[in-house]
């Protein structure tokens, strides 16, 4: 497989409430090493199509390929083990254990040994369980909470908890990293540290899909932008063609909008 | 990365090591010398703490790690008592033999129930669990062609290894106190695992849980499976121990006798069920003096202690600690 194959393709997704139309028809693709954001204004559907890619919402129609295969029907966890990890818009933690031992607990898709290996203290054990631990360490000094390993995840602040929700994620090491909104309620300089650190994510070889609303996060880190409102697509390219572009300008600001 | 981890955590070790192993020494000499130091209604108490330490430690396994309140863990502990005595008495199975196969035959009933109530959230979950024993209750007591029904079964004879039997008080002690220390070490190996990470992520936060890739079901059934079968385990070692079983060892009071132990002990940890049980096997006798005031002090005792310290007696050492370290800084 190329480097440039298309890692996440959603074809003409639709979601339906009680004849509601949240996401109408929606086609869009991620490829490998991308970061690839999702914009539209309040009650654009955002989430919604989001839900169905992470598995926690089913389609009413259309499909979800993940390296060429469908993965519309998978429930999430089995998504999660094939390396689809999310982050949820509002702060999930494992809040009642320390943050080393939450970004641990991330790593289930990466070790392998079961009970019996817990009983009888097997290699294959006793390797992982240092190698959880020496791996976690690094995730946390990687965004930065390295100083709070010993701490009770749940009481860190919430810019830090943020980043542990991402240190959780990252430990699973993902193909594809799925945050929604991961800048809600950060100010502008822990925006501007989760950019960073979004990006050397990236780097490091995990595509991302974001959903946002804080426009300066994305401008200056996603390579390409998709704009949903009202369940449709309404436009999709680099970061300068979208600030340009009259539908999405309009959306935003509402400015004569009433074709839909 | 993990040869430099390994380095790094050598060198407290020694020390950690020799404080462990002398406080594994003092606890089996604990033990051991425990039946020459008590009388025998003491000891007799201590054996059936020992079981409830057994049952409690497995309940907390499902209610402390996974975060689910059973109400059926009783069942469970009933399961394994009859399983034991019917193979025992009407199938003439040696005795040590059935209480071996108590364990996996609780285990798997567990995997018969878990499938259809796990999936069941919060209130759903605990209002099922407890059908389930209460139903189960009434199917003993009517099926009086297998189980004797309310006369229960009686003369279930002791273990007994060779020639040797374990009739005496001071050896059934040495059986469960075994038995407790072999179910609480397999469970903190258990909860010091991946197995254990991903019972606590469950507890912690399932959405959590499941986008990290850990299956819902297969954890849960899995703990819950594990859990029973160590309830079984007590349940044999009860039935084994008393002689006679009733179909009472399903009802709501051995339900809750296992409740309180796990929540005034203190949940999710491996000390709590160990503390609960033990106190509320012993408390309630030593409050014999008040005669019918007994249970109502012990009321308002477990009543104070879930008010005052929510998290359990554990997690007062804990919390001592902290305000330890706060006073010696300041």
């Amino acid at each position: 497989m190329t480097t440039k194959a298309d890692l996440l393709q959603v074809q003409g997704l639709t979601k339906r409430f009680d004849g509601v139309t949240a996401v109408n028809s929606v086609n869009l693709e991620v490829k490998q090493g991308e970061i690839v954001a999702l914009i539209g204004p309040n009650g654009a559907g955002k989430t919604t199509l989001f839900g169905m890619v992470t598995g926690f919402l089913k389609p009413s129609a259309g499909k979800v390929y993940f390296r060429g295969a469908d993965i519309t029907r998978m429930p999430p966890h089995r998504r999660g083990l094939l390396g689809i990890v999310c982050t949820f818009q509002k702060t999930a933690i494992f809040p009642d254990v320390t943050v080393l031992q939450a970004v641990r607990m991330g790593q289930h898709r990466k070790t392998s040994a079961g009970v019996v290996d817990a009983l009888i203290g097997s290699a294959r054990h006793q390797r992982e369980e240092s190698a959880t631990k020496a791996r976690a360490a690094e995730i946390l000094d990687f965004v930065g909470l390295g100083a709070c390993a010993d701490q009770r995840a749940g009481s860190l602040s919430y810019g830090q908890q943020r980043l542990v929700e991402l240190a959780i994620a990252l430990a699973a090491e993902p193909e594809l990293l799925l945050l929604d909104e991961p800048a809600a309620g950060l100010n502008a300089t822990e925006s501007a540290e989760l950019a960073n650190v979004i990006r050397a994510v990236r780097d490091r070889g995990t595509t991302v899909f974001l959903v946002e609303h804080d426009m300066s996060v994305i401008m200056g880190v996603c390579d390409r932008i998709y704009v949903i409102a009202f369940g449709e697509k309404i436009a999709e390219g680099r970061p300068e063609e979208i600030q340009k572009n009259e539908a999405v300008i309009e959306a935003y600001l509402g400015s004569a909008h009433v074709a839909a | 990365m993990s040869e430099h981890a390994g380095v790094q955590s050598d060198l407290p070790k020694p020390r950690i090591g020799t404080m462990k192993a002398a406080l594994v020494l003092v606890a089996a000499a604990a033990i051991l010398g425990f039946p020459f130091a008590v009388d025998n209604y003491t000891l007799h108490l201590a054996i059936l703490s020992a079981i409830a330490v057994i049952a409690a430690s497995s309940l907390n396994l499902v209610m402390g790690y996974v975060g689910k309140l059973s109400l059926g863990h009783a069942a469970f502990f009933g399961i394994g008592a009859y399983t034991s005595a019917l193979l025992s008495v009407s199938a003439g199975v040696p005795s040590w033999l059935a209480m071996l196969a108590a364990a996996p035959v609780t285990a798997f009933s567990a995997l018969l129930i878990g499938p259809i109530v796990l999936w069941l959230r919060g209130a759903y979950f605990i209002i099922v669990t407890l059908s389930f024993s209460m139903v189960l209750q009434l199917v003993i007591i009517n099926w009086v062609d297998f189980t004797n029904g309310p006369m229960g079964i009686l003369g279930i004879a002791y273990p007994s290894i060779g020639s040797f039997e374990f009739s005496s008080k001071a050896s059934y002690f040495y059986l469960v106190a075994a038995g407790a220390v072999v179910t609480i070490w397999c469970i903190r190996r258990l909860m010091q695992s991946r197995t254990g990470r991903a019972f606590e992520a469950l507890r912690e936060n399932e959405n959590v849980a499941m986008s990290i890739g850990v299956s819902k079901l297969h954890y849960s059934l899995l703990a819950f499976c594990i859990a029973a079968g160590f309830a079984g385990f007590a349940g044999a070692l009860y039935a084994h121990y008393v002689s006679v079983i009733t179909p009472e060892m399903f009802g709501f009071d051995v339900m809750v006798g296992m409740l309180v132990m796990v929540a005034v002990g203190g949940k999710g940890t491996l000390s709590g069920p160990v503390i609960g049980a033990i106190l509320v096997t012993f408390v309630p006798e030593q409050l014999r003096l008040v005669k019918e005031f007994r249970l109502s002090i012990f009321g308002i005792v477990l009543m104070l202690s879930v008010v005052l310290m929510p998290n359990g007696i554990a997690s007062l050492g804990p919390t001592l600690r902290g305000y330890w370290e706060r006073w010696r800084r300041s």
